[in-house]
């Protein structure tokens, strides 16, 4: 692994090889080469939240905080309406902070994950993916857990909302160094016994599944009431073989091995991935799970935005 | 069927493997890329695999085809489905007239007979379509016949000319090298007489040709032949008749014992007719000659023959013609006779025109010469039959024989006078008084060396030594000479330095008359011992004597479509059958093939066919058949056909 939590965020942060600005912190190609892990969580958050004042969730969490008068255009779900019942004015209600979400981040930790075409490996952006959710939750006061799984369980944490629990969430993913194969969700059925309250399940994979199997994973998931969100996470490469020229293909998780021209095959497999991916938008929503596809070229805060609109629609 | 010109290129169709390396190579040099499924790409593969493999293949094919049609148009194919037909087939049939053909065998029948018999037979055999050249050949002479519309076949006649197989084949292969058809066959039908053997190969362009050989020569030959007939001596002198040489030779392994040789001369007097028994070795020949006898000037013609049953009739007969005449009489008139036997001038005169006769050398003119010492004036003897007067070194003269000299010149006879110490103008006086001196004898120069500078290369006498390879006259040199100053119609042909006359002469009456500068021996000089003497004096006398003038009537040649004597104008042409086709002595075929690197039918088909192919195709030239034009097209269109699928396999 690239990033490590750091005992000392401090001292971590002035080991961090340059001073990463706001931006950068979005830019994943840019956080691989912090090799502090929350302090990329953190940066992620913190640049999440400089360019936030345009954001449409800005001020509302879970926890009250206070009121401000109605001004037109503002949400009618806010309005305080008993306190328009007895002060007949309109009030909007403002929130502080969550309390009592429980953020599920399950992580695919299999060997697929290793593959990278650029710097970034998909396990990397998925693990600085769930280090940022994790700390943007914690911020909240959200409880955060997680789980690490190839076609076992790797490691788990169950969910709290102190502050030391961004460490605890950052440790394993931190420690990952061994990638098992996983060809089948059915490692998501024993996560699902993990998750006894009922709260947010973020997802972050390549899911290479069967999607009748994943579907039906998915659904085991569902059935503790959670709100579920999918990462999908994929290569450039896998997404549109960028590649030229006779190519000797491997498969990370089986070991198998193709040869082919990858020219012949780009415009046929480019359509592959959209309607794989149209089948797994499709999956999700009729599980009511918000399915975000990404690259490990997109920007971080994307994810962050999915997360945050997510979680709003919960309150 | 389809054959190559230049089969040779076949073997650039090897290059095939480039393409098939380039498949291959491609197919696997493939770099590794881990990806996390390839369960995509195998569903898009199997989707796709047929479709791209399909072309690859096809790309692969039309790449090893585009190979192969370079190949083939370098090769230059040409369609050669009628190749065995006749529409391909031409033929030379050369049948042999030589005067050996003329052989009868013990039928009756000569052998040319049964040969012409053969072109029948074989003409019978050859399909319409084919073309046909059929010709006689005879010494240097090939005759094409005419044969039209495959009509009759005009029979020709044996010629007389000797076989000639090099200039027969040479002249079929010239007619074959021009044909567009590729099977080409040569029929020569012949006696293979060893003697036609010409030396010469033609192992180049043979093989080319198919060459058939129908021979029609007896197995054993008993010829008997006259083989020479010639004048040996023709000059009529005192006891030295003309004689005639015959000479007979055997060709067969028999002794022919009493052979009648007879010789029948028609002469100036009439008819003459000698005969002898002759006795001729199997295998040998004898030599019979036959003596003139009371001969007289004049053409002799006729023939020898021998009376004798053999195989070849025409050569029992040879025809000679000659002319016997009496050798030109000298006389030569020495002043001095001399201490001893080389003492006398005219001594290396003497030696030096008797050298023809003493070496019979037929090439140098014999003179008759009679020598006279003149020491007191005794007279001449009878001048009549004297041709050339010689006067050397003479002291006196007396009026009555210069009357006598100049009544000889005036008819005819040529005089030549040399100095000598006796010569003086006394004694030059009265041969000037009857206008007998060419010159003025005035003064006589000694001391130093006299060379010849200059003579008139145009004079008869002069002309063999304009060239100095030939003799140079300037080598000579003289220690004494007079000094002549020329009469007012003399000439001076040679000239010393100062301008001295070497020579000078003049014409008086008929005759004519010459006078040298110096001695005829080694009194004055020692050019009597140089190699140019011989020369000088032969030429001198050869023309005072006319004989540069004397055209040779008589000309032998070798027959070729008839034997005998030929009267032209005034010449006579003695046409005889060439020698050596009277030896029968026969090649087998094998020899014969391999003198000339011939191919038989047998090895020609053991070739294969893109050999013989080559072998018969013209050098240089475009079959009218070749097909190279339409592989051009067929390649440029495959070609871009490659260039599609290139794109469509490899984008």
């Amino acid at each position: 692994m690239s990033v490590r939590p750091s005992q000392q965020p401090a001292v971590a942060a002035k080991s961090a090889r340059r001073q990463p600005t706001h931006t950068d912190f979005l830019d994943p190609a840019a956080l691989a080469t912090v090799e502090d892990l929350e302090l990329v969580a953190r940066g992620v958050v913190e640049g999440f939240k400089h360019g936030m004042h345009r954001s449409p969730y800005v001020g509302f969490s879970i926890e009250f905080s206070s009121h401000r008068q109605y001004l037109p255009g503002d949400d009618l779900r806010h309005v305080n309406w008993k306190l328009y019942g007895r002060q007949d004015r309109l009030y909007i209600k403002q929130y502080d902070a969550e309390t009592n979400l429980d953020l599920y981040l399950i992580v695919d930790a299999s060997r697929s994950m290793l593959m990278a075409s650029q710097r970034l490996t998909k396990i990397t952006y998925g693990v600085m993916l769930a280090a940022s959710l994790a700390h943007l939750a914690l911020t909240q006061r959200d409880a955060v857990g997680l789980t690490l799984h190839s076609n076992k369980i790797i490691d788990h944490v169950k969910p709290r909302a102190h502050p030391e629990q961004l460490f605890e969430i950052l440790l394993p993913l931190s420690r990952l160094d061994s990638f098992e194969p996983c060809e089948s969700p059915r490692v998501l059925h024993e996560v699902a016994e993990l998750m006894p309250r009922r709260g947010l399940v973020v997802l972050i994979g390549d899911f290479f599944f069967d999607m009748e199997e994943l579907s039906k994973a998915l659904e085991h998931l569902k059935v503790g009431g959670h709100d579920m969100l999918l990462f999908h996470v994929l290569d450039p490469l896998e997404q549109e073989l960028t590649i030229s020229g006779n190519v000797r293909f491997r498969d990370l998780e089986t070991g198998r091995e193709i040869i082919t021209r990858a020219d012949d095959l780009r415009s046929g497999y480019g359509t592959a991935v959209e309607q794989w991916r149209a089948q797994m938008r499709k999956c999700c929503n009729g599980l009511d799970i918000d399915y975000v596809p990404l690259s490990t070229r997109d920007r971080l805060d994307r994810a962050l935005a999915t997360y945050l609109a997510n979680r709003s629609e919960m309150y | 069927m389809i054959s190559f010109v230049q089969s040779g290129f076949l073997f650039a169709g090897l290059a095939v493997a480039i393409p098939l390396a380039i498949h291959l190579l491609l197919k696997q040099r493939a770099r590794r890329v881990d990806i996390g499924s390839i369960r995509l790409l195998q569903l898009i593969m199997r989707q796709q695999n047929r479709m791209r493999r399909l072309r690859e293949w096809l790309l692969l094919a039309a790449r090893i085809i585009t190979v192969l049609l370079l190949a083939m148009l370098f090769a230059r194919p040409y369609f050669d489905k009628t190749a065995s037909e006749a529409n391909q087939q031409e033929y030379v049939l050369m049948l042999d007239s030589s005067a050996s053909m003329r052989s009868k065998d013990s039928d009756g029948l000569t052998l040319f007979d049964r040969a012409y018999q053969g072109v029948l037979d074989e003409l019978a055999t050859i399909h319409e379509n084919a073309i046909v050249h059929i010709a006689t050949f005879s010494g240097s002479d090939v005759q094409e016949l005419q044969w039209e519309d495959r009509g009759p076949l005009v029979r020709p006649e044996p010629a007389f000319g000797p076989t000639d197989y090099g200039r027969a084949l040479s002249w079929a292969r010239d007619v074959l090298e021009g044909s567009q058809r590729t099977d080409r066959h040569v029929m020569l039908f012949t006696d293979l007489q060893q003697t036609g053997m010409s030396p010469g190969s033609l192992a180049e362009s043979a093989p080319r040709m198919q060459v058939t050989i129908r021979d029609f020569g007896t197995a054993l030959s008993r010829n008997v032949g006259v083989t020479r007939v010639e004048a040996i001596a023709n000059e009529i002198r005192p006891q030295l008749p003309p004689k005639v040489l015959v000479e007979v030779r055997n060709f067969g392994p028999l002794l022919r014992d009493m052979v009648p040789v007879s010789l029948r001369l028609q002469g100036p007097d009439g008819v003459l007719e000698y005969e002898q028994m002759a006795s001729v070795p199997a295998g040998g020949s004898t030599r019979v000659v036959f003596e003139i006898d009371h001969a007289t000037p004049g053409i002799y013609e006729g023939a020898a023959a021998i009376s004798i049953e053999d195989d070849l009739t025409e050569d029992n007969r040879r025809f000679v013609a000659f002319e016997a005449r009496h050798p030109d009489r000298v006389l030569l008139v020495d002043g001095d006779e001399g201490s001893s036997v080389f003492g006398s001038e005219t001594y290396y005169l003497e030696t030096a025109l008797n050298l023809g006769k003493t070496l019979s050398r037929k090439e140098l003119p014999s003179f008759e010469t009679e020598r006279i010492i003149w020491e007191n004036g005794e007279g001449f003897p009878d001048l009549n039959g004297f041709r050339v007067i010689v006067l050397a070194n003479i002291g006196r003269f007396s009026t009555t024989d210069a009357t006598r000299l100049q009544n000889a010149v005036l008819g005819g006879a040529r005089l030549l006078i040399f100095p000598g110490d006796k010569f003086t103008s006394l004694s030059a006086a009265p041969l000037q008084q009857h206008g007998l001196l060419p010159a003025s004898h005035a003064t006589t120069g000694e001391g130093s060396p006299y060379r010849v500078t200059t003579w008139d290369t145009e004079h008869p006498m002069f002309r063999p030594f304009a060239d100095p390879e030939y003799g140079d006259l300037r080598r000579l040199q003289f220690r004494q000479v007079i000094h002549m100053t020329p009469v007012a119609d003399a000439t001076t042909p040679a000239e010393l330095q100062n301008h001295w006359p070497l020579l000078v002469e003049k014409t008086l009456g008929t005759g004519r008359i010459a006078m040298f500068a110096t001695t005829a021996d080694a009194a004055w000089s020692s050019w009597p011992r140089e190699r140019l003497y011989v020369p000088v004096v032969h030429q001198l006398l050869e023309y005072l004597t006319d004989q540069h003038l004397r055209e040779e009537s008589i000309s032998e040649s070798v027959a070729t479509q008839q034997v005998g004597l030929v009267h032209a104008e005034k010449r006579i042409d003695v046409q005889n059958i060439a020698p050596r086709e009277s030896a029968m002595a026969r090649v087998s075929v094998e020899e014969f093939r391999q003198q000339y690197g011939l191919l038989d039918a047998d090895e020609l088909a053991e070739l294969t066919p893109a050999e013989r192919a080559a072998l018969a195709a013209p050098v240089g030239s475009e079959r009218p058949n070749e097909a190279w034009k339409a592989v051009a097209w067929l390649l440029m269109g495959w070609m871009i056909l490659e260039t599609f699928l290139a794109s469509r396999v490899h984008t």
